[in-house]
């Protein structure tokens, strides 16, 4: 079988034919894409088909190998490729190369698969920020749980009664109620009254201690005794507490129930 | 006395795989992500051992798994790349997998595992990852030329 025997053949419009020796010299070519010099060229060393004579060498007759989609300088020239190799004879073996220039089609592979990788690698790295997002919440609310554990069993607040300041320890405080334009800060030994609002004093006070369970009073969780219906009483107090209905249901979701 | 070794690189796509091999054979480094289609060859030659090694790079376009890769690429293969991202933790997910596969086409020749793109990671973490990936793997970075031809050279004696 020779060149044009192997031309009759469905070929592309961008195709070359090469003729080689088992040796890799090129005994034809019909030069249609690069120009090939039969002179001092060896399919073995000159071309992608370089280190792999073993696979092509022991084709048998009408047996191929295609590589498609090969990206490389083809005698000067660089494109996509593909490469099929063929053996033609068995007596004086010779095998024909068809190279297929698919360039242009190859081109506009790029850019579908370009969009696709860097739609991926942006994918990809937006999961991994909002796992990391995610990861630092959790380590923020963690940190901040911990921090107001601590300061809210050390925490002391200024209480200005009687033209002194007061330094008192959270713990010792039983309850707030409101006194007109005052509030009355009970604590186990001592009233202390300060002038304050109600609604000011609720915001300065830790939330996980302290709760509003009626318009005139604040409590400190920790010191209830007991709830009633509409009440509740203070722990080794006889002070009972009104309870006001909106207050209620969020001050039983507060405290844990058996 | 001139040796000629097929070397293929894998690998998922991104991690520089390219820009490995531009580094190696032009000494070039480019920002920009160009994917590769198919495969995209290139030679390299060099003096080793008193012999002259002709390195064919048969740089493979990146796949999200081994499975995917054409097995016609990696026929006669002399020795092989992987290469993953140490930035990108789903491109060394699967290692493990990835080049139990991949050895299936290699008949006992060499592979080396690289972990690329260190410019963009703490040593601390880098330290980390060996201690929690069982695969030996080596440090490169495309961008800063670290390893690079260090690798090229190890697999190249290798394979000799």
């Amino acid at each position: 079988m020779n060149l044009n025997e192997i031309k009759f053949r469905p070929l592309e419009k961008k195709t070359q034919v090469i003729v080689f020796d088992q040796k890799g010299k090129v005994l034809e070519t019909d030069n249609t894409l690069v120009e090939v010099n039969p002179e001092g060229v060896n399919i073995f060393e000159d071309t992608i088909l370089c280190g792999m004579e073993e696979q092509f060498l022991s084709l048998k007759k009408g047996e191929q190998v295609e590589l498609d989609c090969i990206h490389t300088d083809f005698f000067g020239k660089e494109s996509h490729y593909d490469f099929v190799v063929m053996r033609l004879e068995e007596e004086n073996p010779s095998y024909g190369l068809v190279i297929y220039d698919f360039g242009a089609q190859y081109n506009q592979l790029f850019d579908l698969q370009q969009e696709r990788n860097m739609a991926q690698i942006q994918s990809h790295r937006l999961e991994r920020e909002n796992k990391e997002l995610v990861d630092e919440k959790t380590t923020i609310e963690r940190l901040y749980n911990e921090m107001k554990d601590d300061s809210s069993s050390s925490q002391y607040i200024l209480v200005k009664a009687d033209s002194l300041l007061y330094n008192l320890d959270f713990k010792e405080i039983l309850y707030l109620e409101a006194y007109g334009d005052y509030i009355k800060v009970h604590t186990e030994n001592k009233v202390y009254v300060t002038h304050n609002t109600m609604k000011r004093v609720e915001e300065i006070l830790p939330a996980n201690r302290f709760f509003r369970v009626h318009r005139s009073f604040i409590v400190q969780l920790s010191k209830i005794e007991n709830i009633e219906q509409m009440s509740l009483l203070i722990r080794g107090k006889d002070k009972v507490i009104p309870i006001g209905k909106s207050y209620k249901s969020i001050l039983l979701q507060k405290m844990d129930q058996l | 006395m001139e040796i000629v070794k097929k070397v293929v690189i894998a690998g998922h796509f991104g991690v520089g795989k390219t820009s490995l091999v531009s580094r190696f054979v032009h000494q070039k480094f480019s920002d920009q992500y160009l994917t590769t289609i198919g495969v995209k060859i290139d030679k390299k030659v060099i003096e080793l051992e008193g012999a002259t090694v002709k390195m064919m790079l048969w740089d493979i376009a990146g796949e999200s798994s081994a499975m995917k890769i054409p097995k016609k690429y990696l026929a006669g293969a002399h020795g092989l790349f992987y290469v993953f991202d140490l930035s990108r933790e789903e491109t060394y997910r699967n290692l493990d997998t990835d080049l139990f596969e991949l050895n299936k086409s290699l008949n006992g020749n060499p592979a080396i595992v690289l972990g690329n793109k260190s410019d963009l990671v703490e040593e601390t973490f880098i330290e980390k990852l060996h201690s929690s990936i069982a695969t030996d793997f080596k440090i490169t970075s495309a961008k800063s030329g670290e390893n690079v031809e260090e690798a090229f050279l190890q697999l190249a004696k290798e394979m000799l």
